[in-house]
């Protein structure tokens, strides 16, 4: 596996620019004591963040398999640990996501949060760092240290500017069920590193390096346990059933902000991308019907679940279940469709679920409640904000046109060619998610008006509207020019999968 | 890029800039222009479109043969990829100019129509999209960028379904129509699966080019799939049910969608995937089965319909079949041809509708009004001449050539154009009839203008205005028929030709499965059967029968019919509420096994006000005060005073959240209880599927074997029945037959008119006494016997006589 350094390519360490500039945008917010000010300041920080991963984006080759803009120091030599940075065709979408995310969730908030502004953009910048830092290390253990940071904000966001009457419970189960993962996650990687030791050709040292590990083949029986301690982690992270109980409860008691980054960043399946497919493939390859299983009865688990939900949030985290069980039935296929097309389920989840929790959160500050009971008939006095939380319901849905589409039907494309008719019970989706997102939003937008306080509802405020604005414009245009997206990721997609199964004979470039 | 790439590009950016510009205009509060240039800039951008489209087709005409564009590449993934591209031949040019006219006129209309109306920009905006994606739809040159269109217009259809979005109705339609059709997408993508999976492609072309080398079951698969996503689209059954609801959106919009463009996308879709067709015959016959079922469940319905846009829902649905019927006997250019016809003379019926539903003054209904006028002559003279236009399509079966797989249905094919078209005579002038001759001049015109909400919005529309859309519809169906084009799409025809190879129809079909060809013929002769038995016992304002067997059975069909066959009713028994039902018993499985925390939070109640900060200060000022802990805030807040006057708020009482093992167990155990409770009521999923056969079961038994016990059982009644019409049959078919099917057709269609007139208006004893002809009394004889039930089963025997004469 070869790479390219970031000297080379754009003369600077651009990825560790990306990975500590919310970090020092924290750090400059410690001394801001204006409110206004202080919002600014973040907010600018974040902007550049966003803009410095755009150009990395534009810098990227794209029709190349190695990784890019490398930059490695020593950190234990003695174990083989090193500070070591790149992005592929996988990860490299995902740094300017987290970005829009962040600049997104600080843009919604901006008067939604009231308690405490100085914390709460300081919780949301060190979990910008962490989640940028995830997807770009490509050293196993750095990769696990940025992990564990992200626990830290998470539960303190979800703890203090939580939305529900049991957010302390529910903060305090996220962080349990993710430490149980990172247990097994850990464990996973140490062994990777020890049975790399003992590889022909590894020269008898420890490495938790990526690109090395690639490099070799891990023995059978030691590939089978790793894939099944990473697949936990991973399908705890995800979350893929039955380890979703976590997701409903988080969102519904956790703050929008933090929601936006659990369901829209789908860390579980990047990592069963990043690191179970190229390392463990053989077992990976073995065990696949399993994740194909357990992919299809989520999806189908999750949509049934979330068509009789009566609040938004708890739906979307149903719709979320259902939507990573479909992501990972793309990646049990083992093939260049259904791979890429997980890919693309997760990079569009990013602005789609996103789109939705916002929508949510809109209604939320305007209603005081996300729950049916509450609502109907908001359309007549929203009509923008009804517009928005459509364009997200139709993303959510799939449509051709939206950038739900490609993403599904590269998956169901993949899963069908892999395993032929069973997977027409997977594409029952298509109808159930259709109903269970239309009929939420019959019932919530449209219909007779019942209470005052909907009467009374204002439509989207400038700041929101620029919010959902990008998110609209974003989620249609990939729905028109997927191949925008596709092209960053088919080389490196297309090499995955020849190393998942040798005697494909895909061509190189399409 | 040549002229006509442009051209083809122009035609569909058009609608899509226009789309974009009011859109932007509407989400602004409409501050951006009025709505004089929000009407401008729809119009002038469909009428450009339609004006390319005729562009393209004069140079298609001076240049024939089919051109492809690719415009941008669309997916790819490994060795799958499929690029964004128009396909310009003979269908999509006709399929263009169809659905840009069409427009051209609902838009223009619509400016009047929509005036004042609070949606005014929003609607503009759906219709530009619309056009846009049904411009995708049948321009596409791969299924996977049709499918963009298709579901585009899916979309489109939704929003204007449920434009008036206050109406609780409206909004339920919507989502109905878009969920039913969400089904037959799934069938299409499917077959698109199945298709990429065998050939590696979804460009028609090359598709098309394999499919004779594909397995045969392959084939056959793709073919029936790709009929469940038309059966979605185009509302045929089992699917169709959400066409009578769609009404609810305003009515010019219903023209254009639910009457004239978009409900025809599924029989472009089978005409266009006539390649496959032609390799999949057990498919084929099946889209004739499906045709010929929804049309005689179309017909029913729509005799007995007591609101006109209901009645036209109902003819639509029918008309849509016989296309399904013409493109299941390999007849792809007719079902083009009925296509297009169809799509003018029912927009125009629609856009009458609010013209006659403003003079009636009485909302849908036109049995409200009986009493006898003379007023709105030239508006029912309007409507007539266009629903003599229902006449031209299904007439073509009149010239039939006896070749191939239609040698021995001939005559089949013949007395069900000329039924059908009785059928949609009738329908249609007993609307015009009993809109017009019951109503009277002084009934409040002008002065009062609030009697219902259509009329009040149809009341600001100066008349005069609506003229010229109409006039010029009127114009082009008597043109078509003056010419002597509109009875076209038959072999040898000008449109036949036109059409080429790609829908021209090779009527050399291979028979397919014999059980699904006689299953085809039984349906055809239901239909043919229902074109006389409907209007005889169905028509609601004919004077009460005499009380007989026949007219019992008749009441019932007549209840069902009005009830549209309760096709709704057991959906939501048999598929909505078990799977809302499996969905709770999975939600009480996930909170009870998987999530064992304690249970969800109360549904949070309507507590805060416009401003969420109000809401978090009070709520965190609320967990200051009570330290205790989260079961503190299930009390009442005890601060209400910032909350608006009125305002009512319903804390949820009795929710306790058990802490604790002991608690939570026995929580989860009285859940369980009641939903076992719940479901042994019910009986379950399984109990509703037992009920469910039961009651087919015992319908079955009931209708087939113990009805026609009295005359001898089912086997002595068709064998009655077949030696009276063997007689029947010498006398009255065959010897005219002789004297050539042409001649027969012409007194058929003359005497059907006849007889409409005699036996419907003046009553059956009177028209039998004053009907001297031969001819007319053996119809009228025929009339007589069909009132009895056994009939039915000679009509079947008869027609699977005729299957087999034809076969042999």
């Amino acid at each position: 596996m070869n790479e390219i350094t970031a000297a080379e390519q754009v003369g600077f360490p651009i990825l560790s620019t990306l990975v500590f500039l919310p970090a020092v945008t924290l750090v400059a917010l410690v001394f801001i004591r204006n409110d206004r000010a202080l919002r600014r300041c973040a907010l600018a920080g974040a902007v550049a963040v966003l803009g410095l991963s755009l150009f990395l984006v534009a810098a990227f080759h794209r029709g190349a398999t190695d990784f890019q803009f490398g930059e490695q120091v020593p950190w234990v030599p003695s174990i083989g640990l090193s500070y070591h940075l790149a992005v592929d065709g996988v990860s490299v979408l995902f740094v300017p996501l987290t970005a829009l995310l962040v600049v997104l969730v600080m843009l919604s908030s901006w008067s939604a949060v009231r308690q405490a502004p100085k914390a709460y953009l300081m919780a949301v910048l060190a979990f910008e760092t962490a989640a940028i830092g995830v997807f770009t290390a490509v050293d196993l253990i750095l990769f696990f240290v940025f992990w564990e940071l992200m626990l830290i904000p998470t539960y303190v966001l979800i703890r203090v500017w939580g939305a529900g009457p049991q957010r302390g419970r529910a903060a305090l189960r996220y962080v349990l069920s993710m430490l149980l993962g990172s247990a097994a996650l850990l464990v996973g990687f140490v062994l990777l590193g020890v049975s790399y030791r003992s590889a022909p050709g590894s020269g008898g040292v420890l490495s938790f390096d990526l690109l090395a590990l690639m490099g070799s083949t891990v023995p059978a029986p030691t590939q089978t346990v790793v894939f099944f301690l990473l697949a936990f982690a991973f399908a705890l992270k995800a979350p893929l059933f039955p380890f979703h109980a976590w997701l409903p409860a988080t969102l519904l008691e956790g703050p929008i902000g933090m929601a936006v980054f659990l369901a829209g960043l789908k860390m579980g399946v990047f990592g069963f991308m990043r690191f179970v497919l190229p390392l463990v493939p053989e077992a990976f390859a073995a065990w696949s019907w399993l994740i194909a299983v357990l992919g299809v009865v989520a999806v189908l688990y999750g949509a049934l679940i979330a068509l009789v939900q009566p609040d938004l949030r708890r739906l979307i985290a149903f719709a979320s279940v259902s939507h990573v069980g479909l992501a990972m039935l793309g990646l049990s296929t083992l093939n260049a469709q259904g791979v890429q097309g997980a890919l693309f389920l997760i990079t569009n989840l990013g602005l789609v679920s996103t789109a939705m929790l916002l929508a949510a959160g809109f209604v939320h500050q305007r209603v005081g409640s996300t729950d049916l009971a509450a609502l109907g008939g908001l359309a007549q006095r929203t009509p923008a904000l009804a517009t928005f939380a459509l364009v997200a319901s139709l993303g959510a849905v799939a449509l051709p046109g939206t950038s739900g589409f490609p993403g599904e039907f590269l998956i169901l494309l993949g899963a069908f060619r892999a395993y032929g008719w069973p997977v027409a019970i997977a594409v029952m989706t298509v109808i159930l998610t259709a109903a269970y997102v239309l009929v939420f939003f019959e019932r919530a937008f449209h219909g007779r008006i019942r209470s005052t306080i909907v009467e009374a509802a204002a439509d989207l405020r400038a700041r929101e509207a620029v919010t959902a604005g990008i998110l609209g414009v974003a989620i249609v245009a990939f729905g028109f020019f997927p191949a925008a997206v596709l092209n960053y990721s088919s080389a490196s997609v297309d090499d995955l999968v020849r190393r998942l199964d040798p005697a494909s004979t895909l061509a190189t470039e399409d | 890029m040549s002229g006509v790439e442009l051209a083809a590009v122009a035609v569909c950016a058009l609608p899509l800039c226009a789309a974009v510009a009011n859109g932007l205009n509407a989400l602004t509060g409409e501050r951006l222009y009025g709505h004089v240039i929000v009407a401008r800039i729809a119009v002038t951008t469909v009428l450009a479109s339609f004006l390319a489209s005729l562009y393209i087709a004069t140079a298609m005409v001076a240049r024939p043969g089919a051109l492809e564009i690719t415009i941008y590449r669309f997916i790819h993934s490994g060795d799958f990829s499929v690029d964004f591209g128009f396909l310009i031949d003979p269908l999509s040019v006709v399929m263009m100019l169809v659905v840009t006219g069409i427009s051209v006129l609902v838009t223009h209309f619509s400016v009047n129509y929509m005036h004042n109306e609070t949606g005014f920009t929003r609607y503009f905006t759906v219709v530009s999209l619309f056009v846009f994606a049904m411009l995708v739809l049948v321009m596409a040159d791969t299924y996977v960028v049709a499918f963009l269109g298709w579901e585009g217009v899916g979309v489109c259809s939704y929003l204007l379904i449920s434009f008036y979005r206050e109406r609780p109705a409206s909004a339920q339609a919507g989502t109905k129509a878009f969920v039913m059709n969400r089904v037959g997408d799934a069938g299409l993508l499917v077959a698109m699966f199945l298709l990429v999976a065998h050939t590696g492609t979804l460009a028609y072309g090359e598709v098309f080019a394999q499919a004779p080398d594909l397995p045969r079951g392959v084939v056959e698969g793709v073919g029936f799939l790709l009929l469940l996503g038309a059966t979605g689209k185009s509302a045929q059954l089992p699917l169709g049910t959400w066409l009578a609801r769609a009404m609810e959106g305003p009515t010019p919009s219903s023209a254009l969608m639910h009457a004239a463009t978009m409900v025809t996308a599924g029989v472009y879709l089978v005409v266009r995937s006539a390649p496959i067709y032609d390799q999949a015959p057990s498919a084929l016959i099946a889209v004739g089965i499906v045709g010929a079922v929804t049309a005689l469940h179309g017909q029913l319905v729509g005799f007995v319909q007591t609101d006109i846009k209901g009645m036209l829902a109902a003819s639509t649905t029918a008309q849509l079949g016989l296309m399904f019927l013409f493109c299941g006997l390999g007849l792809y250019a007719v079902a083009i041809f009925h296509l297009v016809a169809h799509a003018f003379y029912k927009s125009y019926l629609f856009l009458t509708a609010p013209s006659i539903l403003h003079h009636l003054h009485g909302g849908a209904d036109p049995t409200a009004v009986r009493r006898p006028a003379d007023t709105a002559r030239p508006l029912a003279a309007a409507v007539l001449a266009v629903a003599a236009g229902l006449l031209a399509a299904p007439l073509v079966g009149r010239v039939l050539e006896p070749t191939g797989v239609l040698t021995g249905n001939l005559w089949v094919v013949l007395a069900l154009a000329v039924i059908a078209t009785f059928a949609a005579v009738f329908s249609s002038q007993r609307m015009t009839a009993v809109a017009f001759a019951g109503h009277t001049g002084d009934d409040g015109h002008g002065d009062d203008d609030e009697t219902s909400h259509q009329a009040d919005r149809a009341g600001r529309t100066p008349t005069a205005r609506l003229v010229a859309p109409l006039g010029v519809l009127a114009g082009l169906v008597a043109l078509g028929m003056a010419a002597d084009v509109l009875p076209g799409g038959l072999e040898g025809s000008w449109f036949q030709r036109m059409l080429g190879e790609v829908a021209g129809g090779s009527v050399d079909v291979p028979l397919g499965n014999p059980l699904l060809a006689t299953v085809l013929t039984a349906a055809i002769g239901l239909l043919l059967l229902s074109g006389w038995y409907g209007p005889r016992y169905l028509d609601r304002f004919r004077d009460e029968l005499p009380p007989s067997t026949s007219t019992a059975a008749a009441r019932r069909v007549y209840w069902w019919a009005l009830n549209r066959g309760y096709l709704d009713e057991s959906y939501d028994r048999a598929i909505v509420a078990p799977t809302t039902a499996l969905g709770r018993a999975l939600e009480s499985f996930d909170s009870a096994v998987l999530d064992r925390a304690p249970p969800p939070p109360a549904p949070a109640t309507p507590l805060a006000g416009r401003d969420s900060g109000t809401w978090e200060a009070r709520y965190l000022a609320l967990r200051g005060a009570h330290a205790t802990g989260a079961a503190a805030l299930a009390e009442p807040p005890e601060r209400l005073d910032w909350l608006p006057a009125g305002q009512v708020t319903a804390v949820p009482g009795g929710q306790d959240h058990p802490h604790g093992a002991v608690p939570r167990m026995g929580a989860a155990a009285r859940r369980a209880s009641a939903w076992s409770e719940r479901a042994s009521d019910r009986g379950g999923p399984f109990g509703v599927v037992a009920n469910a056969v039961a009651g087919v079961v015992e319908r079955i038994e009931r209708g087939v074997f113990e009805r026609p016990a009295d005359t001898g059982g089912v086997f002595g009644a068709v064998a009655n029945a077949s030696a009276r019409l063997a007689e029947r049959l010498e006398q009255g078919v065959f010897q005219p037959v002789d004297t050539g099917a042409l001649k027969l057709a012409g007194i058929i269609a003359g005497i059907t008119d006849a007889v409409e007139r005699a036996v419907f208006q003046t009553g059956v004893e009177r028209g039998l006494a004053s009907a001297g002809a031969g001819a007319q009394r053996l119809l009228l004889a025929t009339e007589r016997r069909l009132g009895q039930p056994a009939v039915i089963g000679s009509i079947l025997a008869l027609a699977l006589a005729a299957l087999i004469v034809g076969t042999r």
